[in-house]
């Protein structure tokens, strides 16, 4: 071995080469998942998904586009935004009813489907679907499509917020089993497989049994029953990614073990845990229907897909009360199965550059 | 060349003479598997002057990256554990200090880069902001400073371009500015000490090169020690001042650098000198060493290296101690003497058979 000096060191050798394609982990990711056909469109399905929930109340609802009121000019839609997100409230005129059809204004342009979900009509009671009521109505001749634009909302909130809860609980005992190993690790692993042998949704009907009937309440149950999955695989990852140098080259630096875990595995082991993640939702919009569908979910009032499933168990006749809100969750089922599998095929080293 | 091994016949109880950065005695690190116990450092003792470098050699498995491991108490646990021994740093036994005391070291005192380039780096960090970590955590300083800190080293460590390089990812550097990087994250808090765990192993001949003067550059400005871990004799003979010699998770010769090349006593560091291939060898003539590595977990009971060596006499069945060839310089082998009057080394010979 020979060394000359400076004149290696300044030479444009091939040590100064930098890789021209260097491409993330990321974008290589997304590239792979975009040359998946239905996982892409599955992705662009639930962003329009995602987009229906937030404008439920601009495709759905009794809250006027534009109003005229005793000579007063209101936009009820916008200002409903506006008392979502605590900017506003409703003039003193317009509080004394919930329906504004009743107020019977001057001049109205309703949303293309002038129904809130929870409006009651009586007289159109069981309505087939049709004009008027392009998918029906149920006993209280509620909107059945007013229903089914609303219940998004609930149904991501529920599949997100789930699954958010199970991968904070997943991924922290997961990182303490896979880093610390030993004990600590033969503890947990014990604690995964007591808590994966319980069939989770006796687990959840027990569960909830115990809590009031609230939206808040079911996703921390479905969150806390649904977390052994992400749990492991994170455990695995944790195994694995710590034997790496960089792991051994953080500890060198003199970083705590907290600071190595979050800020050094973690960001390099989360991309596989995504994947049961996206299974999770499906799970968590699953087990919500199923026990609103049984009575014991989500409180009367609140109107989410499980709730319209339940209405068809009074009245079998009224075949769309099963198939519409039945069709609403399949979809949506699928369309979180097929990105899981989306994402389990694009994070797959062994299928790159097939 | 001055003698700077310290002579320690395994009683752990010496404690650090003053004039040593970092004293091993005894050290002992020990693997459970299911096969049983590994030792893979079994009673290493050494001790290195500040600003001196210190050449490890040998085999892989030979237990030197573990030794530089649990230096920094980073050997895995478990399996692994630190069964014996001292290490001391200036005056503090790192082998007892808490946890929190040792990250104050780590990587502030005593820094180490890794063989691998190509994974010593984390994927999802600019090589800028891996750099500046180090400085935060050590030196309290805030964002700007450390980033400004990080292209300071960067290029110092012979980067062109260091302020549009930092912030590249690791996977858009080329091995050898890789290798610079982690050197550069090394550096970042002036160590006293840095260990080198084969620095160059991965890397090609020319940037081999490179790479170790950058080091010894470093090491002029900085003033720091160095200890190398290598299986490259060559890169011994260039950088180190003193030399270990380590086969079976033992220090089997000890001495400076002018006298392992002129005089190695222990058969196996003859034989590694022996199959150094140089350029006046006829074609075929690659000289081994016969045999492999003895299974860790069942060394044989005497002369951990009589399977494999060529001048296996009778006390060869008891275990052999580290002997006094010279001031400073250490033979674990009864028969040096002979072995040395065997006449001088010839490299174009197979030294087996």
């Amino acid at each position: 071995m020979q060394t000359t000096g400076e004149t290696l060191n300044e030479a444009p050798g091939f040590d100064d080469a930098v890789n021209p394609s260097g491409e993330s982990f990321w974008q290589l990711t997304w590239k792979e998942y975009r040359k998946n056909g239905p996982a892409l469109y599955s992705l662009y399905a639930l962003g329009l998904m995602a987009l229906m929930a937030i404008g439920a109340d601009l495709i759905a609802g009794n809250k006027p586009y534009y109003m005229v009121y005793n000579g007063e000019t209101y936009f009820p839609v916008i200002r409903q935004y506006a008392i979502y997100a605590g900017l506003a409230e409703w003039p003193v005129e317009l509080r004394t009813r919930k329906n504004f059809k009743r107020y019977n204004p001057e001049e109205v342009i309703y949303p293309p489907i002038p129904f809130a979900p929870d409006e009651i009509q009586l007289n159109e009671k069981y309505r087939r679907p049709g004009i008027g009521h392009l998918f029906g109505t149920d006993r209280l001749g509620r909107d059945v499509l007013a229903g089914l634009i609303h219940g998004t909302r609930y149904s991501l909130t529920i599949g997100l917020v789930s699954v958010g809860i199970s991968m904070v609980i997943g991924l922290g005992l997961g990182a303490l089993a896979g880093y610390m190993g030993g004990w600590m690790d033969l503890f947990l692993s014990r604690v995964f497989e007591l808590w994966a042998a319980i069939p989770p949704f006796f687990l959840i009907i027990t569960a909830a049994a115990f809590f009031p009937p609230s939206l808040f309440w079911i996703m921390m149950i479905i969150g806390f029953t649904g977390w052994v999955g992400i749990a492991r695989l994170t455990r695995a990852q944790f195994l694995q990614v710590r034997s790496f140098d960089y792991v051994s080259a953080a500890k060198a630096l003199g970083c705590s073990n907290l600071r190595i875990m979050s800020a050094h595995i973690l960001p390099n082991a989360i991309a596989p845990v995504l994947i049961p993640a996206a299974f999770g939702v499906a799970g968590a919009i699953l087990a919500e229907s199923g026990l609103s569908f049984l009575g014991i979910g989500v409180p009367a009032e609140v109107i989410t897909w499980g709730s319209l499933l339940a209405g068809a168990r009074s009245n079998i006749s009224a075949w769309w009360l099963v198939v519409v809100p039945g069709f609403a969750i399949f979809i949506t089922v699928t369309l979180y199965n097929l990105l899981g599998d989306g994402l389990r095929d694009a994070l797959d080293p062994r299928q790159r550059g097939q | 060349m001055s003698l700077i091994l310290s002579i320690i016949n395994h009683q752990s109880s010496i404690t650090n003479p003053k004039d040593m950065l970092l004293q091993v005695n005894d050290l002992k690190t020990y693997f459970d598997t299911d096969e049983g116990v590994v030792r893979a450092v079994d009673g290493v003792s050494f001790g290195i002057e500040a600003g001196k470098t210190l050449g490890i050699v040998g085999e892989s498995g030979c237990g030197k990256s573990m030794t530089a491991y649990s230096i920094l108490r980073l050997v895995p646990q478990p399996p692994g554990r630190i069964a014996g021994g001292e290490i001391f740093f200036e005056d503090t036994n790192l082998l007892t200090l808490p946890d929190r005391a040792l990250r104050e070291i780590r990587g502030n005192d005593i820094a180490m880069i890794f063989q691998e380039p190509m994974t010593s780096l984390n994927p999802v960090f600019t090589v800028g902001e891996q750099i500046a970590e180090a400085v935060r955590l050590h030196r309290k300083a805030d964002r700007q400073t450390a980033w400004n800190r990080s292209v300071e080293l960067l290029e110092m460590v012979g980067i062109p371009l260091p302020e549009e390089r930092a912030k590249s990812y690791p996977h858009e550097l080329s091995g050898g500015m890789r290798q610079r990087a982690m050197i550069a994250m090394a550096i970042s808090c002036d160590p006293k000490l840095l260990i080198a765990d084969e620095p160059t192993t991965a890397l090609d001949v020319t940037i081999q090169a490179q790479i170790l003067d950058v080091l010894r550059r470093l090491q002029d400005e900085l003033g720091m020690a160095l200890i190398l871990i290598t299986h490259d004799l060559g890169v011994v003979a260039e950088m180190a001042h003193d030399v270990l010699v380590m086969y079976a998770g033992q220090v089997v010769e000890q001495t400076d650098v002018v006298t392992l090349f002129a005089q190695p006593s222990h058969p196996y560091t003859r034989g590694l000198l022996a199959s150094v291939p140089t350029l006046i060898m006829e074609e075929g003539d690659l000289a081994t060493i016969e045999g492999i590595v003895p299974d860790p977990t069942r060394y044989p009971a005497g002369c951990r290296f009589a399977p494999r060596c060529d001048f296996v006499v009778e006390a060869c069945s008891e275990p052999q101690r580290l002997q006094e060839a010279a001031t400073g310089h250490q033979v674990r082998c009864g028969a040096w003497k002979q072995i040395i009057e065997g006449g001088p080394l010839k490299t174009n010979e197979p030294i087996s058979q």
